[in-house]
């Protein structure tokens, strides 16, 4: 009964909200492996990417909920989310088309793109300052939880509860489907199939007559898509802060780089382990341990690795272990 | 004129020219071998033909059309399809789906039967199809790298060195290979090292010294001149 009673803290302390965490990073790092694959670079103005199609998003979403649209109990940003992803595609395009398409034609070095990319996010970053400010937005609505903690303690039986939040729920679905939906996309379709042999070798691919320009603009779509829907999903399960996702871009390039760069399963794959490693590190243990131990007993101090203010400095961590012992990533990817 | 006729090519990498005055020509259904000491021009003037250098003089033409100021990607419609000696093939692709990616510029319905005909002449890459071509032995590579060539049904087929690096073994099959596809009609132009068995395949010869023509005769003949012996075939 103790041992369950642990798991289930457990459950509802790291592994739900990790999940949930872990979906919203593996969105991200795969937008950030798809533009390495294709574009080479490391895209820094990833995160303000995400974080201008969540803006569009609120702001649709604010203009529904004011004209009383709403498809209770689902959130009504599902239903702006559409638009918060165009506007990230119109987005990323025009900034492509007025910024990075000179650097490609003058056959830049990759840390150039990647400075330029810096610029670029300083860029958004300020836009997104200028239309919705700097502070917290609230826009989640509909059905807060799937589950309550009473009500699954009771269901259960235990003392311990699994709370699952509906936004943990719809992140988790989102991400299965749109993750399954891109690697259909990119090992079935012809199109995906383009795309991969161009980000194998870009001479070869024009050899065989794939058309680089179009195959970029399929890769910005792909990536600001999968950003919309990542900032989105995170600004649903916590919340909007603009600031937020200047942070975020570090636990996605550890997950990215810990994956493996250029590969889409390495980078799933290393945003769940940076995710998870992340609330671990900072989950306090101490009623875990006192379930666990023996009756009556609890152990003096918290048991918590790292205070929740040093959470980002478990992906800096993981980034400067993996690029010591092993650059190449989990699945074999290129070296930056 | 023939089938394709580069003439007069000179050319290089920006500053002084590689190749000069440089002819290269091939009938359909023949095997034509450019051959040559190291450092002589060969995979430059393969290129000058395929449009990946800018010829500052000269002319291509394919089938009486002049191609000159083509990129190569264009020329690839046109019927050209090239093989070049390094990074020839989508590693991290499987080979079937590296022979899709040769037939990419097709729009037509009959890739299946233009990848059952790859299949035919090279029955190892149907065993291994769903095998990325990154695992694949040398040889194997470069039977997926001409199949993969071969998807567009080109008219003109060029190979950079396609025996660099394999056994001899594996050489004699590759030639092999080269003359049956020759015989469907295919024109074939290519840079050979082993500059002895290649003649001897050869319907037309190219000795190339220092960017320029030196010998040009059928591969028998350039086989019996005692002087490309000596200086070339080494003996």
């Amino acid at each position: 009964m103790e041992v369950l009673n642990a798991l289930a803290l457990f459950a509802n302390f790291v592994v739900v909200p990790a999940t949930a965490y872990g979906a919203q990073l593996a969105l991200g790092a795969l937008g950030v492996t798809i533009i390495f694959g294709i574009l080479k670079f490391a895209n820094f103005s990833h995160g303000e990417l995400m974080s201008f199609g969540t803006m569009i998003t609120i702001l649709v979403t604010w203009g529904l909920q004011g004209m009383g649209v709403s498809i209770a109990p689902l959130p009504t940003a599902l239903l702006a989310l559409p638009i918060g992803i165009l506007a990230a595609i119109g987005m990323a395009l025009l900034t492509d088309r007025m910024v990075f398409r000179f650097y490609r034609r003058q056959r830049s070095n990759p840390i150039v793109f990647a400075i330029v990319s810096v610029g670029v996010m300083f860029v958004l970053a300020g836009l997104i300052r200028i239309i919705i400010g700097p502070a917290d937005q609230s826009f989640a609505d509909g059905q807060r939880f799937i589950i309550g903690a009473f009500e699954s303690r009771d269901l259960l039986g235990l003392d311990e509860g699994i709370a699952i939040k509906q936004s943990q729920v719809i992140t988790v679905v989102v991400a299965l489907v749109v993750v399954t939906w891109l690697f259909w996309f990119l090992q079935k379709t012809r199109s995906g199939k383009a795309m991969r042999a161009y980000s194998d070798d870009e001479d070869l691919a024009l050899l065989c007559g794939i058309n680089p320009e179009r195959v970029v603009m399929i890769a910005w779509i792909i990536a600001a898509s999968l950003a919309a829907i990542a900032g989105t999903l995170y600004g649903l399960d916590k919340t909007y802060k603009p600031f937020i996702f200047l942070q975020i871009l570090l636990p996605i390039f550890a997950a990215t780089i810990l994956g493996g760069i250029g590969q889409p399963i390495g980078a799933i794959l290393g945003a769940f382990i940076v995710a998870f490693s992340e609330v671990m590190v900072t989950y306090a243990f101490k009623k875990f341990l006192a379930y666990l131990g023996p009756e009556g007993w609890a152990p003096d101090g918290l048991v918590q690795l790292l205070s929740t203010d040093y959470k980002f400095a478990v992906s800096f961590i993981i980034l400067v272990a993996v690029l010591l012992i092993r650059p190449t990533g989990i699945i074999r990817g290129k070296v930056i | 004129m023939s089938f394709l006729s580069a003439t007069g090519m000179t050319c290089g990498y920006g500053g002084a020219d590689i190749i000069h005055d440089c002819t290269i020509t091939v009938e359909q259904g023949e095997i034509a071998v450019v051959v040559g000491p190291n450092g002589a021009g060969k995979s430059t003037a393969m290129k000058a033909v395929f449009g990946m250098l800018d010829l500052r003089e000269g002319t291509v033409t394919l089938n009486g059309k002049d191609i000159s100021k083509l990129a190569p990607q264009d020329r690839v419609p046109q019927g050209m399809a090239f093989v070049p000696q390094n990074r020839n093939v989508f590693v991290s692709l499987t080979v079937e789906e590296n022979l899709e990616m040769g037939a990419f510029i097709r729009e037509d319905t009959e890739i299946e039967d233009t990848k059952e005909q790859v299949f035919a002449l090279f029955p190892i890459l149907a065993e291994k199809r769903n095998q990325p071509a990154g695992e694949l032995s040398g040889g194997q590579r470069q039977q997926v790298a001409v199949g993969r060539a071969l998807m567009t049904r080109p008219d003109l087929l060029m190979l950079d060195e396609p025996t660099a690096g394999v056994s001899p073994i594996v050489m004699d099959e590759l030639f092999d290979k080269i003359l049956e596809i020759a015989k469907t009609g295919v024109a074939i132009l290519m840079v050979e090292q082993n500059a002895r068995q290649a003649l001897e395949i050869a319907d037309h010869g190219f000795v190339m010294v220092q960017g320029r023509n030196r010998f040009t005769d059928t591969g028998e003949a350039l086989l019996a001149n005692e002087e490309v012996r000596r200086s070339f075939l080494g003996g």
